[in-house]
């Protein structure tokens, strides 16, 4: 009798396991990609374009050639790297990452960059512009990290807005940011890479750096798709790559010529000229006809030695389900509370799947 | 006494099987839509990496997979109460991939049960969902317009998103995932990959509900570092914004 129960409690651990393993396996194998049939094939809306800026100046203005740059990961950040450790210290909660496909570089002290939300009552005193300047100052001596090149400097804050019970209302800072942008012929490099940017804590002490400063090599002067040519590009898809919704009109206030550099973990072999979009979206039916900025890239040579970014891959999507499979338990999570975080200190690719 | 006791244990095991205690307690959803356009807005390509290699990363790092729901497949009736009790809310983490715009995120099916999810619709936390990534524009702004989400916060801890327009990059969702499982808290490695994906114009958001002492601001996924309480209900809120340039 005793034998009989044991080996049904047996079948009902086997059974169980395997209704776990094959929700698993159900939802990897009966995947459906990019939707079914059954969705209308309706195109969306068009978006009214509006010209604020006189093309025939631009045009006149704006060059038809430029130079193209061949890129390889920069050497200067590996060898920051000792020296930025050394700033930081041994008692910070360091982390420093360095990225093959830039040679980028960014480090942080986690227990300063973004590391803490002041509460309503906290007193926290404005940002001191001078003492961050200086500590930026400071700190790119102490790494040599400063740009060799011609850049542009920008100082910028990061804040947070609070509420309290009676709905009071308050903006405390955050802390700070001075980003340094390499210049080319004249136009500037933007995008998520071509910056050397030192992030501060509210405090104004130094929580961060980031490098993306990949180095270049004069590869040919290119001719460009022209003004009226990047106009054509963007009417035919003004919003292009921006996540903004529910958009039936948008301003062009300005266009300008400029360089784009990938990311930090991101392989780029060329750095192209680009035309920049400075754009104001409004919003189709709401009452306020409140804009929203925003920019377009739209790449500028003839002939694109290679996409302006890396492109997706394919993914599959779950089966839909009429219910989850299972309920969570909190009881394992309460244990997870005591465990505390970990301080990676990696100088390795990560590689993701 | 001595089988009895082994019994038990085994009933234990199996029950605890069943239940997906012993490895369902961490859980992750997305959904995403490449094919917007049924919903009047553009098409877009990237949403799939940006949601499944988030999903992809969690779930390498011990978390359940509830589900990964794609173009017509998402739908706006998983977020929305009571029905988001049996999808979204069901997570413990949840990550979104499409348009968006103030308070408002975009679908791609029309029918269950429309394009938009607004914020006065979301009930989340009463549940489980502790952590909502909207990888959207412009959903969480600047100037209190973010308390537009308050009454969404049910239990639930924080929401990542942007303040203002933010571009169709591929690796967002895996810079964030890897961060968060290398132990960074949310807002951390949220402002990581807005930063690393992102250039001029663009500002990432964090939004938080406090409940008295109560905090969630240095909350780190479950598994990789400590946790605040729930916020519920709370008190005050607060969001925080981080320029990307």
């Amino acid at each position: 009798m005793q034998a009989t129960k044991l080996s049904g409690f047996f079948v009902v651990a086997i059974i169980s396991a395997f209704l776990l393993m094959d929700s698993q396996a159900w939802a990897k194998e009966e995947a459906v990609r990019h939707g079914s049939a059954s969705q209308p094939n309706v195109t969306a809306t068009e978006i009214k374009v509006v010209y604020k800026v006189d093309l025939e100046q631009l045009a006149k203005k704006l060059p038809g050639r430029l130079m193209v740059y061949r890129t390889s990961p920069d050497q200067g950040g590996e060898s920051q790297m000792e020296a930025v450790k050394k700033f930081f210290g041994s008692e910070s909660n360091m982390v420093v990452d360095m990225q093959k496909a830039s040679g980028g570089i960014f480090a942080a002290d986690l227990n300063r960059l973004w590391a803490r939300v002041p509460g309503f009552n906290d007193e926290v005193p404005p940002l001191n512009r001078k003492q961050i300047l200086a500590a930026t100052a400071t700190f790119l001596y102490e790494i040599n990290g400063n740009p060799q090149e011609k850049t542009v400097r920008r100082f910028s804050t990061d804040s947070v807005e609070l509420t309290d019970k009676e709905g009071k209302q308050k903006v405390l800072p955050l802390g700070a940011n001075i980003t340094y942008r390499r210049i080319l012929n004249g136009y500037k490099v933007i995008g998520p890479g071509g910056k050397i940017k030192i992030f501060h804590d509210s405090e104004g002490m130094v929580a961060g750096y980031l490098r993306v400063w990949r180095s270049l090599k004069a590869e040919s002067v290119k001719p460009l798709i022209g003004v009226f040519g990047a106009r054509d590009e963007f009417n035919k898809n003004p919003l292009g790559d921006t996540l903004l919704a529910d958009i039936s009109e948008v301003n062009v206030n300005n266009i300008t010529l400029a360089y784009l550099e990938r990311g930090i973990n991101q392989s780029q072999n060329y750095l192209q000229p680009i035309y920049v979009f400075d754009c104001t979206a409004f919003y189709k039916g709401t009452e306020k006809a409140e804009g929203t900025r925003y920019t377009r890239y739209v790449a500028a040579l003839t002939k694109q030695p290679e996409p302006l970014w890396q492109e997706g891959e394919e993914y599959k999507s779950d089966r839909r389900r009429k219910a989850l499979p299972r309920q969570s338990s909190k009881v394992q999570k309460m244990s997870d509370e005591s465990s505390q975080p970990t301080s990676p200190f990696t100088l390795e690719d990560k590689d993701p799947d | 006494m001595k089988k009895t006791s082994i019994l038990a244990v085994l009933f234990l095991l199996g029950g605890m099987a069943t239940s997906g205690w012993c490895d369902a307690d961490r859980e992750v959803a997305v959904e995403w839509i490449n094919i917007c356009n049924p919903c009047g807005n553009n098409d877009l390509s990237c949403r799939d990496d940006v949601a499944v290699r988030f999903y992809n990363i969690l779930r390498d790092n011990g978390y359940v997979g509830l589900f990964n729901f794609g173009n017509s497949l998402a739908w706006e009736s998983d977020f929305k109460e009571p029905g988001d009790q049996n999808w979204i809310d069901k997570a413990d983490i949840a990550l979104h991939a499409d348009h968006g715009n103030r308070c408002r995120f975009a679908f791609g099916n029309t029918t269950h049960d429309d394009c938009r999810l607004w914020a006065d619709e979301a009930g989340w936390g009463n549940k489980d969902l502790e952590w909502i990534i909207f990888d959207d524009c412009s959903c969480v702004q600047h100037d209190f317009q973010w308390t537009c989400w308050e009454d969404a916060f049910r239990g639930l801890h924080l929401i990542a998103s942007f303040d203002t327009n933010a571009h169709d990059m591929c690796d967002r969702g895996e810079y964030f995932a890897n961060k968060l499982v290398d132990g960074w808290t949310l807002m951390q490695a949220w402002f990581y990959a807005a930063e690393q994906t992102e250039g001029a114009g663009t500002f990432a958001s964090v939004m938080g509900a406090n409940k008295g002492s109560i905090s969630p601001a240095s909350d780190h996924i479950w598994g990789f570092g400590s946790q605040s309480a729930d916020p519920y209900p709370a008190d005050s809120y607060w969001c925080s914004f981080h320029d990307c340039d």
